[in-house]
């Protein structure tokens, strides 16, 4: 009997039937949350442990691995339920908050563990990189772009002119730490360049089961740095202005100055010198980048005070290197939403930081969450206008602009050495974090893991977990490894309090149409996307024409005809595959895949979201379901 | 007629069998912000897809602490050059988009922090507060309170 009531629950969830509604709570504890299924990235759905407001879930990742990831609720339901369109089903579990914490602590060193490597993962992958480079003759500095142009070297004539704020932090420098500093300290960085040896490589250590890597500093990250250092002084000393188009015009008249603003920046130049004097006399490793990220807000602050409107660094690359990009696939009234949110994100992130200035120091954080709305707000501005693809930065928000220096008198073959000892180590470190961490369809997945770290959170291991718990979900032999299967497992092996679902995004529109509109109309047009008031086609969604997660009868019938043209698709796109270089293909082929479960009364959800306003989104519906048989 | 059927339903079991196990691979979710990479780090930032876990600056800054109390903790654990400790502690701070690190409050408190989280004793972490903060009463307060708070 149980068994029966099992199945008839997994099959409520898989064909996720309507139920009563409620308005969401958000207590702290301990749920179980199973997101369902979705074409593509996640198509045998996912699961995650959420504790107080923190989620922890595992993560797929190239190249085969398991990646633990930590979000604030809100975050996680955003991205899942609303963006990915995806139902999420909750099991509040019972323990005490003693329990929880130990769980969220355990949960907490496993990410920081991990992180911890894949940090060395790519640092070594950035050691090969600046070795190669160095092996022809030049090494990319970031942040150097702002000041030298691409392929130059440090030494190369200064261009025409001074900057004059530059020129005034010089006189800053001169006075604080004497006439002849500059000078001084570009001396002993060159000495500490020609003692470098690359023989020394200083690589980190092979990883050990449960012990975070001791932090390394290796011969190509210290060359980086060091160039740097030598790049940024260079640029102090002389100056140096700005390479064109380093800056965005903000061209907007919405940044134009207030009385506020004149101020603002007033204060900020100063409280910006100010920490500039400061670092440039650190013996911090890495200093030379920052002080030129800092030198090139201080110009763009100086051109916003001649210019009497807010001017900032240009945070995407330079036009020569290719970007991320995201296409102009939104309907007009969605990129009309997405421009709004931009200028209120704009608007609110300028009053903060005029709030802010009135500090004295500065506020780094909000100067740059203000960068990243001005870079954003004018990339889609001309993005739409020019109708091309906008450009989307990369995180961090920093001015990292790079450029590629000259070097000379290096000894090729001792690089050649160190390059292939970072390859073979960069190599032994990934194969040895997959081994620890890789990811297995059965016996290493995102339910797996979340149940062995339970296990592994208290110090009388599973036995503990068990009891401080109430129960325990067994791997062994069993189908609990599937996503959905665990969800209904989890009601059953542990005292579930409550359970409710936040329905996805799509669905929970849909029903407030119900609620105010003639239903025959919503069904009829919001069963299909090609009327369908509330989506339009992403450009990561397959070709189909039906919704079939509210549409249960009627799902053979429709995944039919999403059969028949993602195969229609898909011919279209064997046509055009010179032309779109396989998009439509690999579309049309997703959509006629992920309509053969609909032919059998299940649905693989289609359909998501490239952008819904945060704010005001409708309260998320909460469905209450009914617990089969769990504690 | 029977036996076309028959072969006919083998076909389609198989058609669909396949679909089953080419779905069933993709189990759990695939971060679309690590295609192509290992790392987060190398995620896009946008308005509409943000990979920040969250935009209030009080969490962003309590973010910053944390990850520099775990970092030095782990630090005081299991050793290594101290250059290369203020390079972690660069790195960390460029995620969160900060530069100058070390006109950061937060950086000192979360690293006193992380040395009271470490067990560190008062010797060590005047040691550090000399190499870190040097002379800056600010500084130094700052690791005193965030050891204070997290001293075992």
């Amino acid at each position: 009997m149980p068994k029966l009531r099992r199945l008839l629950w997994l099959a409520v969830m898989l064909l996720a039937g309507p139920g009563q509604t409620a308005a969401a709570e958000t207590p702290p504890g301990v749920e179980y949350l199973y997101v369902e299924s979705n074409e593509g990235g996640s198509s045998g759905g996912h699961v995650a442990l959420r504790v107080g407001d923190d989620v922890f879930h595992f993560e797929h990742r190239s190249p085969g691995i398991l990646v633990l990831g930590r979000d604030d609720f809100e975050h996680f339901r955003y991205r899942y339920s609303v963006l990915e369109n995806r139902t999420i089903h909750v099991s509040r579990l019972a323990v005490s908050g003693e329990t929880a914490g130990l769980l969220a602590d355990r949960f907490g060193r496993r990410r920081f563990l991990q992180r911890r490597h894949l940090d060395v993962i790519e640092s070594l992958r950035a050691d090969r990189t600046t070795l190669e480079e160095m092996l022809s003759d030049g090494i990319v500095v970031e942040a150097a772009g702002y000041f030298f142009s691409d392929h130059g070297r440090v030494e190369d004539p200064v261009p025409l002119g001074e900057d004059p704020d530059l020129a005034d932090l010089r006189a800053r420098v001169a006075l604080a730490h004497g006439a002849d500093f500059l000078e001084r300290r570009m001396t002993s960085v060159r000495a500490a360049l020609a003692e470098l040896d690359p023989l020394v490589m200083d690589l980190p250590e092979l990883p050990t089961a449960e012990m975070p890597p001791a932090p390394a500093y290796s011969f190509p990250q210290r060359y980086r740095d060091l160039m740097g250092a030598l790049a940024s002084l260079q640029a102090l000393r002389d100056a140096r202005p700005l390479v064109p188009g380093s800056l965005r015009p903000g061209d907007s008249d919405d940044l134009a100055f207030t009385e506020a603003d004149s101020l603002a920046v007033r204060r900020l130049s100063d409280a910006l010198a100010a920490a500039l004097v400061r670092l440039v006399a650190s013996d911090r490793p890495d200093g030379g980048v920052a002080l030129m990220a800092g030198m090139a807000r201080l110009a763009a602050l100086g051109a916003s005070r001649r210019q009497e409107r807010w001017v900032v660094v240009d945070f995407f690359p330079s036009e020569t290197t290719p970007a991320a990009r995201r296409g102009l696939t939104m309907r007009p009234e969605q990129a009309a939403v997405l421009l709004e949110d931009t200028s209120e994100e704009l608007t609110r992130t300028r009053e903060r930081l005029v709030r802010r200035s009135e500090d004295g120091s500065f506020p780094e954080a909000a100067f740059a969450a203000f960068e990243a709305a001005v870079n954003r707000s004018d990339e889609l501005r001309l993005a739409f206008a020019d109708q091309r693809e906008r450009r989307v930065l990369k995180t961090p928000l920093v001015p990292s602009r790079p450029a590629r220096l000259g070097v000379a008198g290096l000894d090729h073959q001792a690089l050649r050495q160190g390059l292939q000892a970072v390859h073979e180590r960069e190599e032994a470190y990934a194969v040895g974090f997959k081994r620890r961490w890789g990811y297995n369809l059965v016996t290493r997945n995102c339910v797996s893991e979340v149940f062995s770290e339970i296990d592994a959170a208290f110090e009388g291991g599973a036995e503990e977990a068990e009891r401080r718990m109430g129960g325990r979900l067994r791997m062994e032999g069993s189908f609990n490894f599937v996503p959905a299967v665990s969800a209904m497992a989890v009601e059953t092996s542990y005292p579930v309090t409550e359970r409710f679902q936040l329905t996805s995004y799509r669905r929970a529109r849909v029903e407030e149409m119900y609620r105010r509109e003639n239903p025959v109309t919503v069904f009829l047009r919001e069963s299909n996307t090609l009327t369908s008031a509330i989506y339009r086609r992403n450009a990561d969604d397959s070709i189909f024409v039906f919704f079939t997660d509210d549409a249960v009868v009627a799902r053979p019938l429709f995944g039919a005809v999403n059969l028949v043209v993602g195969i229609a698709a898909s011919a279209v796109g064997l046509v055009a595959l010179p032309v779109d270089g396989g998009a439509t293909l690999w579309a049309g082929l997703k959509g006629a895949l992920f309509s053969l479960p609909e032919l059998f009364f299940q649905n693989i959800r289609k359909g998501s979201f490239e952008h819904i306003r945060r704010e005001g989104l409708p309260e998320p519906v909460t469905r209450h379901e009914e617990a089969p048989g769990g504690g | 007629m029977g036996d076309r059927l028959g072969k006919l339903a083998v076909r389609a079991a198989a058609v669909v069998g396949l679909a089953a196990m080419v779905i069933l691979t993709q189990a759990c979710s695939f971060s679309a912000s690590s295609r192509g990479s290992a790392n987060s780090s190398e995620s896009s930032s946008d308005s509409s897809a943000s990979s920040s876990r969250s935009s209030s600056p009080e969490s962003a800054e309590t973010q910053y602490k944390s990850d520099v109390r775990e970092y030095t903790a782990a630090y005081t654990k299991a050793g290594g050059q101290f250059d290369a400790f203020r390079r972690g502690i660069g790195d960390i701070a460029k995620k969160h988009n900060i530069t100058n690190w070390e006109d950061n409050p937060a950086t000192y408190e979360g690293i006193g922090e992380g040395l009271g989280e470490a067990g560190a004793t008062d010797l060590q972490l005047k040691a550090y507060m000399d190499g870190l903060a040097g002379q800056d009463a600010a500084k130094r307060a700052a690791m005193q309170k965030g050891y204070d708070a997290k001293k075992k």
